[in-house]
């Protein structure tokens, strides 16, 4: 059985990853919603055309996705130090999750909006609305179904990668998993951990379906 | 009557790509303020990057687009936007947003053009009061049928009260008979409201049934245009006469004699021309189509007839129907 302090162990473990996967997701989507919108309105047959911008855009999140999150983890150790003042723990662990997290989200967000039929915003267009509004009123509301459905894809991902973190002793769930489970043989807490994390991935998930198929009109 | 509120000159619109495709090779119209102008042609033949062109949501290639005396090339961005409120436009697919109600459909673009509250809560009733939807404010558009959703569509186009709207295929997704119910909103708001009406379709019926003019694009060019009775009873490009002719009618000629479309108006529908005809001539001829039609509150008879083989007696008996005032026209060649 467990004792007292695995279980207080645990249970701020959990909390830990719950933390900083929310806090990530957020600022991943405060970062990669605004990213996402332009690499689709950017196109050069979209509401806002620019070619140039588009390309930069399309390169700089390539580039950041195609480096492993583990190595990026490290790689910006001298920036998180810089925004958060040390390079453990769960708040230094959000600065790398939003670094990687951000051009996930922005590509989940441009396919959700690509989604959107083309008549709509030659429709918009027909009554005189301009690009932001566009977005404001029809891109945004239009998508949300499937922006709620991306998020949730997010947030598990993120999740995950707040797993990983445990490696260079970043808090929660994944920490615990690596000191106790694999340094010191506890298999037990291991699977506990494991157990924890696939439950709390199942809850987002769930709660992620069951928003966006509330929030879908079209049937 | 002023000048016309829209005047097109010149129109060219080429796409450039893998092939070159030119869309409109030199387009003029002049619509004049309070008509109801139909626009007709064969897909592909140009008519949607036609009606594109009047609010510039595509860009001539050359030529001018002049809305009420204001020549679009010359606005602003900003002021095309504003221009672009002035003309309503209502689409084959609806176009409809589908996570908003009715209601939040029809606040769009009077939010887009910065109304008031209270000014677009009072539009939005008496809008829904012209389509009669009053009782579906609330309904998404997923619960509506198609002709409910055209409905909420000339609604929202309706909403900042412009003075022309672009109908694209407006009735191509509908039923017949909801058609009609559509078509007769839109001559009702025409006659009531005085905005002028332009109508992009591929179906005569729509054309007889509500337009007073009617142009005939074909290939980038208009074949043919003028008031809709008169292309109606002589059509004198081939597009026209293909267009006019029964549609979906595949005619076999027996008897292997000419075919003959002969369009009656007003006197001579009274006479007994075909008894007369038999007589005369000492021959027979069948009716193998006939029809009547109300254009412009004007009935009009069309018939086509199949003459005897013998060519002279044919010829004799057209220019026996042509000394009455009939127009006569050969279909042969296009008939399948």
């Amino acid at each position: 059985m467990l004792t007292n302090a695995e279980i207080s162990m645990l249970g701020l473990g959990l909390w830990e990853t719950i933390y900083m996967t929310v806090m990530s997701t957020l600022f991943a989507y405060i970062i990669g919603l605004p990213m996402g919108v332009l690499l689709v309105t950017s196109d050069k047959d979209n509401i806002l055309p620019m070619p140039k911008t588009n390309k930069i855009l399309n390169v700089v999140v390539n580039l950041v996705r195609s480096v492993p999150f583990i190595i990026l983890l490290v790689a910006v150790i001298p920036f998180t130090r810089l925004v958060v003042g040390k390079s453990y723990g769960c708040n230094a662990t959000i600065v790398p999750l939003v670094i990687a997290a951000a051009p996930f989200v922005a590509r989940l967000v441009e396919s959700s909006l690509r989604e959107i039929d083309k008549g709509m915003i030659e429709a918009s267009l027909s009554m005189g609305a301009g690009p932001l509004q566009i977005v404001r009123k029809v891109l945004v509301p239009e998508a949300k179904p499937s922006l709620i459905l991306g998020a949730a894809i997010a947030t598990t991902t993120i999740l995950g990668y707040s797993a990983m973190a445990g490696f260079v002793g970043g808090g929660g769930l994944g920490t615990i998993a690596i000191n106790n489970g694999y340094y010191r043989y506890q298999t037990g807490i291991m699977l506990i951990t494991v157990v924890l994390l696939v439950v709390v991935v199942q809850i987002f998930q769930e709660f992620g379906d069951r928003l966006a198929a509330r929030s879908d009109k079209r049937k | 009557m002023g000048t016309p509120i829209i005047q097109l000159q010149n129109l060219t619109k080429t796409y450039t790509g893998t092939n070159e495709v030119n869309a409109l090779c030199g387009v003029d119209i002049n619509i004049n303020r309070g008509d109801i102008f139909g626009i007709i042609g064969m897909s592909g033949a140009g008519k949607s990057t036609l009606v594109r062109c009047i609010n510039f949501l595509e860009k001539p290639t050359t030529g001018t687009v002049i809305i009420d005396g204001e020549d679009l090339s010359m606005l602003s961005e900003k002021d095309l936007r504003k221009k672009r409120q002035e003309m309503g436009m209502i689409f084959q697919q609806f176009n409809l947003l589908m996570q908003s109600t009715v209601e939040q459909n029809i606040h769009f673009p009077m939010e887009i053009a910065g109304f008031p509250k209270d000014k677009i809560n009072e539009r939005t009733s008496e809008l829904l009061q012209i389509v009669g939807l009053c009782d579906k404010a609330v309904a998404y558009p997923a619960q509506l049928s198609g002709g409910q959703k055209q409905r909420v569509a000339i609604a929202r186009a309706l909403a900042t009260s412009p003075k022309l709207m672009l109908c694209d295929e407006a009735t191509s997704a509908l039923d017949p008979t909801t058609t009609r119910s559509i078509l007769s909103l839109l001559k009702d708001i025409n006659s009531r409201l005085g905005i002028t009406i332009v109508i992009i379709t591929h179906e005569m019926t729509v054309i007889e049934e509500i337009c007073s003019h009617v142009a005939i694009i074909d290939n980038g060019l208009i074949a043919e245009m003028g008031p809709v009775g008169e292309i109606f009873s002589s059509p004198k490009s081939a597009a026209a006469q293909k267009l006019v002719f029964p549609a979906g009618k595949k005619i076999t000629n027996a008897a292997g004699g000419k075919l003959c479309r002969v369009v009656f108006d007003g006197f001579a529908t009274y006479q007994p021309i075909i008894s007369t005809i038999a007589l005369e001539f000492r021959a027979q001829i069948n009716i193998i189509y006939a029809n009547v039609k109300e254009i412009e509150g004007k009935s009009f008879g069309e018939m086509v007839l199949s003459l005897p083989p013998n060519e002279q007696l044919a010829n004799k008996m057209i220019r026996y129907l042509r000394a009455l005032d009939l127009t006569v026209e050969e279909v042969s060649e296009y008939v399948d």
